[in-house]
């Protein structure tokens, strides 16, 4: 079972107005055009904004983190006895171990910065004395990023979400799944952060055995054609979630259709996506966007 | 170029909406220094909503006295909104108007993708209905308790102890106002200096210590040199 992994990530509309650097990370493992299993894609979306004046270098620690953590977790025997009764087990050992340990890779990427206080005052002040936060949470903040994750170990998908983005799974030519449910508590601006305290627990992990018998709702899916990820700033710029869903079902159609073969397809969607993504954020939400593609090769 | 993947593209709305006293005792300079603020502040606050095309802005209105009504119930784009002139009479139902403006909130009609509403309370008395009510309402909506709330204090009878409550903050105070050119100035600072930092608010972790649910620039001082006959 081969993947291809695609990434692409364009500064925002709206921070190219107002002179603001793209915020978001991403990074791939292994690096190459076609891959078979494990593979890895992380992506992260600093916060921006004022108190999170250093998200850039708090985003890409993250995605680092991500990629450093599952490597080494992937090395674990164990990760190949995983069915159908053990994964629940499974989906709470990531979160006890993997999700802490990027925490605690993160945070000790963070602690190493030599920032100069008097930044770090500034930032505090303009939140108010009232506010002032902790010696770690001060340091921490200006970090401040999501997280997401996908990654594949022969037929095992697992993904991992900390705050706002998206997740979706295409199977077949048209149906999406999301893996991890919208967490309706992230409307508006609001989402979770690695810079939070207790981060590890804001975590949501889920993981689905890709054979071609999974099943949803007694419906038959079989294996996914293709995972995307993404910041929120994809998908806050489509007019309703089937707008944003129908991405990925476009961009498999282009993929699986393409008249020179599906390599050729890939190399097209390759060669287009930043130039999709710079469209978008200025027809819709004004944010950076970032986007990470698994496409299964069939 | 091949066509882009995905369906229809939509920049993200930002509802703001006027909640205004039209009790008896606004009636006078008070109505007509709000209508006039209001329609003054149109042009500033349609340029505001231009400098972030990527933000939607749709204004309503709905005003209260013996209980309370929208007075623009469609949620408007900001270029083709007309204010309306509001008279005042009656009493102060205060609560019922956050009642009123908490259904609007509901998801559906709102969506997830929407940037945190602006909600502009004023007011120069005191609740005469079941305020509390009202704004527990109000803040059981998601949208109720993320919106970006601001109240404007008309005059020394504005209960301003209500008006914190509506806020939610004890960091942000009511801006108080004691005569016409200074409501005047704090309605168009609301609807340009409040609009733009609410069109484009930065991602914030939800933490109830913050000062406000987006990054306020700081209040209008108030003007100092007015004349005492015109001191509400």
């Amino acid at each position: 079972m081969a993947w291809s992994l695609i990434g692409s990530s364009v500064q925002g509309y709206s921070h190219i107005r107002s002179n603001k650097k793209n915020q978001d990370s991403f990074l791939i493992y292994p690096n190459d055009l076609t891959n078979d299993p494990p593979i890895i894609f992380a992506l992260a979306d600093g916060h921006g904004g004022d108190k999170y004046f250093l998200s850039d270098v708090g985003s890409k620690f993250a995605v680092e983190s991500a990629i450093k953590v599952i490597k080494e977790f992937l090395q674990d025997p164990g990760i190949d006895e995983i069915d159908q009764d053990n994964i629940e087990f499974f989906n709470k050992y990531i979160l006890d171990t993997v999700c802490q340990d990027i925490v605690k890779h993160w945070r000790k990427r963070v602690f190493d910065q030599n920032i100069s206080d008097d930044k770090l005052y500034d930032s505090v002040t303009k939140q108010g004395e009232k506010n002032r936060p902790s010696e770690s949470e001060k340091k921490l903040e200006p970090y401040g990023s999501t997280l997401l994750i996908s990654f594949i170990f022969k037929n095992l998908g697992v993904f991992i979400q900390l705050g706002d983005g998206d997740i979706i799974i295409l199977y077949g030519k048209d149906t999406i799944v999301r893996p991890i449910p919208k967490d309706e508590n992230l409307i508006a601006n609001d989402t979770y952060s690695l810079c939070l305290p207790g981060a590890g627990h804001y975590f949501k992990v889920s993981s689905i055995l890709f054979n071609e018998n999974f099943k949803i709702d007694d419906i038959l899916l079989g294996l996914p054609s293709l995972i995307m990820l993404s910041t929120d700033g994809y998908s806050n710029s489509y007019i309703s979630d089937d707008s944003f869903n129908q991405v990925a079902i476009d961009i498999y159609k282009m993929i699986s259709e393409n008249p020179n073969g599906f390599r050729e397809g890939i190399q097209n969607i390759k060669d287009n996506l930043e130039s999709w993504l710079t469209e978008t954020s200025k027809s819709g939400s004004g944010d950076d966007i970032t986007v990470g593609l698994m496409v299964h090769i069939a | 170029m091949v066509n882009r993947p995905g369906g229809e593209l939509a920049t993200r709305p930002l509802h703001f909406i006027w909640i205004c006293d039209c009790s008896g005792s606004m009636a006078g300079d008070k109505i007509q220094a709000l209508n006039n603020g209001i329609k003054e502040a149109y042009p500033a606050m349609k340029d505001a909503a231009e400098q972030n095309p990527n933000a939607q802005v749709l204004v309503r209105a709905l005003k209260f006295s013996n209980g309370a009504e929208w007075v623009i119930e469609a949620p408007t784009p900001v270029e083709n909104f007309r204010w309306v002139d509001l008279d005042a009479d009656g009493v102060t139902d205060m609560g019922k108007a956050l009642s009123l403006v908490a259904d609007q909130l509901k998801i559906p009609p709102m969506n997830d993708r929407a940037l945190p509403p602006v909600l502009v309370l004023i007011s120069d008395g005191q609740p005469t209905d079941d305020f509390e009510t009202g704004l527990s309402k109000l803040m059981g909506q998601p949208w109720g308790k993320r919106a970006v709330r601001i109240a404007i204090a008309v005059g020394k009878d504005a209960d301003t102890d209500v008006l914190m409550k509506f806020i939610g903050n004890p960091e942000l105070k009511p801006i108080e106002v004691h005569n016409a050119p200074e409501l005047v100035r704090q309605i168009r600072w609301v609807s340009t200096a409040v609009l733009k930092a609410a069109s484009q608010p930065p991602s914030q972790t939800p933490d109830q210590k913050l000062t406000s649910n987006v990054p306020l620039p700081p209040p209008l001082e108030p003007i100092s040199d007015v004349d005492i006959h015109d001191v509400w």
